[in-house]
């Protein structure tokens, strides 16, 4: 019995690992197409660039495949599965080209800091989308229990996504306003100052929206990114007061804070097994 | 916490989204609470056991005993 109900998921494994292998290396090739070097070069002729593509690609299968093991392989799984990946990848590829061509000399923070917040963006983007699509009956979200979800808190479920893109436009716009950006220190403080109370109304709204898991939830992610900077930025600010690395940028707290936040929030939903059904 | 949350709701023919309406929660407070995956609140705890007539003991199971005095 048990084999029979593993094979099936061991199938829905492998042949999602092999959709996410092709995804990598068309986003890879195309990364490298954008950024106009001769791409085959690029990846086969520094060693150590093809150790972290070839582990890029053994993590993008791994991630694919235990994301997405409990759902069949059909048209309908892989045309979702296209619409929502393929288009994310080539927003991101066209933002990254954006900011190499037009955000002026970006520094590593800022560089950071702006691919963060277009991670922040697209994945906001992309969950909007779903609920948009939900709600207008397009069937582009596989898990009908989801879908439900989506239906039921979707008002929620959007302002949590504004939240999310609110801060990777803050992030993006601060990116652009280092040394040598093309945002003046001035523009980014008032777009700066516009986002905040954004994510503050933002903030308070959701909060009265959720209910009593929702917080909890909520209480729980804020505990745990706390933990995880004290532990993570005040480790690097350590190192870096005894000189054995460079020391935080502001920038680099702004986006270690954001990142840790986010991770805070789904390390909180997976320990209490929510990430799954 | 283990409960019978789901046999009650079954009971009454409610689906999960039905029981979340009549307490004025999520539909995925509901899931949670029945797959152990959540402890509601006491608040909340109490309006399941007034919802479905029962005492909060009859709805959720704990295993603790006190220890014996000696």
């Amino acid at each position: 019995m048990a084999n029979e109900r593993s094979m099936p998921k061991w199938r829905n494994f492998a042949a999602w690992s092999a959709v996410g292998a092709m995804l990598y290396i068309l986003a890879v090739w195309g990364a490298i197409a954008l950024l106009n070097q001769d791409a085959l070069g690029a990846i086969l002729r520094p060693a150590k660039a093809t150790a972290q593509l070839g582990l890029g690609l053994i993590l993008a299968m791994v991630v694919i495949g235990f994301t997405s093991w409990k759902r069949p392989l059909n048209l309908r799984t892989f045309r979702n599965f296209v619409i929502q990946n393929v288009v994310a990848v080539i927003l991101f590829l066209l933002a990254l080209w954006g900011f190499k061509s037009f955000g002026g000399a970006m520094g590593a923070s800022e560089m950071v800091a702006a691919v963060t917040g277009l991670v922040l963006i697209v994945v906001a983007f992309f969950g909007s989308f779903a609920v948009a699509s939900v709600h207008m009956g397009a069937h582009l979200v596989d898990d009908e229990l989801a879908a439900d979800d989506m239906r039921e808190r979707g008002r929620l479920i959007l302002y949590s996504f504004v939240w999310m893109a609110a801060c990777g436009l803050l992030l993006i716009g601060l990116g652009l306003a280092g040394p040598g950006g093309v945002l003046s220190p001035a523009a980014a403080l008032a777009g700066g100052l516009v986002l905040i109370a954004v994510l503050i109304v933002l903030g308070i709204v959701t909060w009265r929206l959720s209910d009593e898991l929702g917080r909890t939830l909520s209480y729980e992610a804020g505990n745990m990114a706390f933990y995880l900077i004290l532990m993570l930025g005040g480790g690097w600010a350590m190192l870096a007061h005894l000189g054995f690395v460079r020391g935080p940028a502001p920038l680099d707290w702004l986006t270690l804070f954001t990142v840790l936040l986010f991770a805070a929030s789904i390390i909180a939903v997976g320990r209490r097994k929510l990430l799954t059904r | 916490m283990e409960n019978h949350l789901k046999q009650f709701r079954e009971v009454k023919g409610w689906s999960q989204g039905e029981l979340a309406r009549r307490l004025g929660v999520s539909r995925q407070t509901i899931n949670a609470v029945e797959t152990d995956k959540y402890d509601p609140s006491l608040p909340l705890a109490l309006r399941m056991a007034k919802l479905f007539g029962v005492a909060v003991p009859d709805l959720f199971i704990d295993r603790w005993e006190p220890a014996e005095e000696e």
